[in-house]
């Protein structure tokens, strides 16, 4: 096992640096760059030519590229420099359009908010996605079961920026029971990201999680559903219901757990889309969290700061999907790593 | 009367799986559904086609004095900040929808059946290389692709020199509202599901015994490719298509959400959904027509999809 998670970690890092390559080559050869504008303001060509010398942007692009990755390896070529910056310490460099803050500042500012959302809404969907899928398999054609279905659907269907402002103006703007917008908890987080549970908190999170949990939540729920429709089925589920088993054991301890299988596939790729960030629910509910450097990082053409971001989720990608393959063994004893 | 009583033991058991309101609730929620979302998709393709007839206003035009209108004969579903008609707005903001539907679709189904017949059928290390291609786009975050691509686009048709084929393209993309190379960049990166697929159906088919005999009389591989596999392949595809639809439809309004869809004052239900939003504690009727548009229809096409699928196989009835 050990030895399958070493080799699964060698294998990303190409990846991980194709994908670095791709965004910061992508990102160049976008019309404009990072310091055609200060505000709505155009700067004037000296200033630019001063400012694109001082973030290296006037070399040639491999180089650039090069000293993203090892810092000021590239000009001194001195051994002993080697792996005192760059990419290779952790470093991300200074983002471009927000003058003197490094991509590692504003990663560490908003990186907490938004897990701590994703996290939330995450837990939100499997908890409720997975009893409502269930409960739908068992009791299939019924009544209740076509109602859990129809629900789940209507689900899928209601994106997060129309259930966003949907849930402000009901229970923010009309009955006034929970805040409209802002985020609830402040810095600094117990180990770097779980913040202290108070009321504020909960009441700030309540909207945002279910906004952005909803859609997962009735994905979940309908994979659930077929998945254990599926397992039902298997000849080891009717060995089990023969060899005299309760039914709730029969359920739980065979039919659940291989039917997860599904689920903790889609789980995987989605925890790390969710934790770093969402777009939508964050603007909508003014939450101070990394998802909109992905987007406005790109059209301010701030190289350096989308290359992070989108670096740390391609990370949380890699290792999200090495768990996945990881659970795959323990909920399905026929599958082993070599 | 033996017999009777056995015929009943026979039939009871049988019907007894699912019971006659069951059935009845089944049918009404998966097959009526699916009729009354095809009706609702056909009635919005001609909604968006005819929008010029339908809609009372032209999606641009401004009334400073009725700005944020309520809801009345006048405008009947209100007007936005600009007094622009919400309602027309509405109407026309389907074009995109459809738009990203139909091109998004097209796209995806024409390069994902290609290069899983291509992959399926050569197998052997043409069908590995492929597959690994597959992986790595598999792995890259679409999303910030797709904005990539798009301000990539909005920069090219910005600077608006081409002319020829080029600005021909542009016009094209004009036409779209400024979205025709961000909805086939959507196709071209969501093809991927629809390439596993077809593969996995080639691959079950080729060895079958009427492609054995197709090749023994000798004819011609793009002959056994369109005449004899792609038919029964084409089936799965399309339904697997139809259910990646919702996807696209919500991509693109949160592209215009966010600014990047649509040019102004060209009408997307995203962009409706954002202004809306934007006044939502004094104007609340701004957002509810695009919102409840937008979730209806993704709503039609999840059942239909749903509803296609369960024609198709009914074995795999609510699978994934």
């Amino acid at each position: 096992m050990t030895r399958y998670i070493v080799r699964r970690i060698l294998v990303s890092i190409p990846v991980l640096l194709a994908l670095t390559f791709t965004v910061f080559a992508l990102m160049r050869s976008i019309p404009g760059g990072p310091f055609d504008f200060a505000g709505d303001k155009s700067l004037p060509a000296s200033v630019v030519q001063n400012l694109s010398r001082k973030y290296h942007l006037d070399e040639p692009l491999w180089k650039q590229f090069v000293r993203y990755l090892v810092g000021d390896f590239v000009d001194t070529m001195d051994i002993r420099d080697f792996g005192k910056g760059g990419l290779l310490r952790g470093d991300l460099g200074m983002a471009m359009r927000q003058r003197g803050r490094s991509v590692n500042e504003i990663v560490a500012d908003s990186f907490p908010i938004s897990a701590q959302l994703g996290v939330l809404a995450v837990a939100l969907s499997v908890l409720m996605g997975i009893p409502l899928g269930t409960f739908a398999a068992l009791k299939q054609n019924t009544w209740l079961d076509y109602t859990a279905t129809f629900v789940a659907v209507l689900g899928v269907s209601i994106p997060a920026l129309v259930m966003g402002p949907f849930l402000q103006w009901v229970f923010a703007l009309k009955l006034e029971w929970l805040p409209v917008a802002t985020w609830g908890a402040k810095p600094p987080f117990f180990l770097g990201f779980i913040p202290k549970p108070s009321l504020d908190f909960i009441t700030h999170a309540i909207l945002p999680t279910i906004a952005l949990g909803t859609v997962f939540s009735a994905q979940i729920a309908r994979l659930t559903r077929a998945s254990l429709l599926q397992v039902i089925r298997e000849d080891y589920i009717r060995t089990a219901r023969a060899k005299g088993l309760r039914e709730r054991a029969v359920i739980v301890r065979h039919a659940l757990k291989n039917s997860l299988i599904p689920v903790v596939t889609i789980l995987g790729p989605l925890f790390a889309a969710v934790v770093t960030g969402t777009f939508v629910v964050e603007h909508i509910f003014g939450i101070p969290g990394m998802g909109k450097h992905f987007v406005q990082s790109i059209g301010n053409r701030d190289y350096s700061l989308i290359q992070g971001v989108t670096l740390i989720y391609a990370v949380l990608l890699v290792i999200m999907n090495l768990i996945v393959d990881i659970t795959y063994a323990w909920l399905d004893p026929r599958i082993s790593y070599k | 009367m033996a017999v009777a009583e056995a015929t009943r033991e026979l039939a009871v058991p049988a019907r007894r799986e699912r019971g006659l309101w069951a059935d009845a609730f089944r049918r009404l929620l998966r097959n009526r559904l699916a009729e009354a979302a095809g009706i609702f998709i056909i009635g919005l393709a001609l909604s968006a086609v005819f929008a010029d007839v339908i809609a009372p206003y032209e999606f641009g035009v401004t009334h400073l004095k009725d700005n944020y209108a309520s809801i009345g004969s006048q405008y009947w579903l209100g007007a936005d900040d600009l007094g622009r008609d919400i309602f027309s707005r509405v109407v026309y903001g389907a074009r995109v929808s459809v738009a990203v539907a139909i091109v998004a679709a097209t796209v995806s189904l024409i390069i994902g059946i290609t290069y899983g017949l291509i992959s399926g059928y050569l197998g052997g290390r043409v069908d590995e290389l492929m597959m690994r291609l597959v992986d790595f786009i598999y792995g890259l975050p679409l999303i910030i692709v797709v904005i990539l691509l798009q301000v990539y686009f909005k920069a090219i048709a910005r600077r608006g020199e081409a002319t020829g084929l080029g600005g021909a393209v542009i016009g094209l993309n004009a036409a779209f509202g400024g979205l025709f190379f961000v909805f086939v960049a959507m196709g071209a990166l969501n093809w991927i599901g629809m390439a596993r697929i077809t593969r996995g159906q080639v691959l079950s088919l080729k060895e079958k015994e009427f492609i054995e005999a197709a090749r023994m009389i000798g004819a011609s591989l793009p002959r056994i490719i369109f005449r004899h596999l792609l038919p029964n392949i084409l089936g799965a595809c399309i339904v697997q298509e139809t259910l990646q639809i919702p996807g696209y439809i919500m991509l693109e309004a949160f592209l215009s959400f966010i600014g990047l869809g649509v040019d102004p004052p060209t009408p997307s239900w995203g962009i409706m959904i954002q202004e809306g939003y934007q006044a939502l504690r004094s104007y609340p009727h701004v957002l509810f027509p695009p919102a409840i548009a937008l979730s209806l229809t993704v709503l039609a096409f999840n059942f239909l999809g749903d509803g296609l699928r369960d024609a198709f196989d009914p074995r795999l009835r609510g699978a994934q």
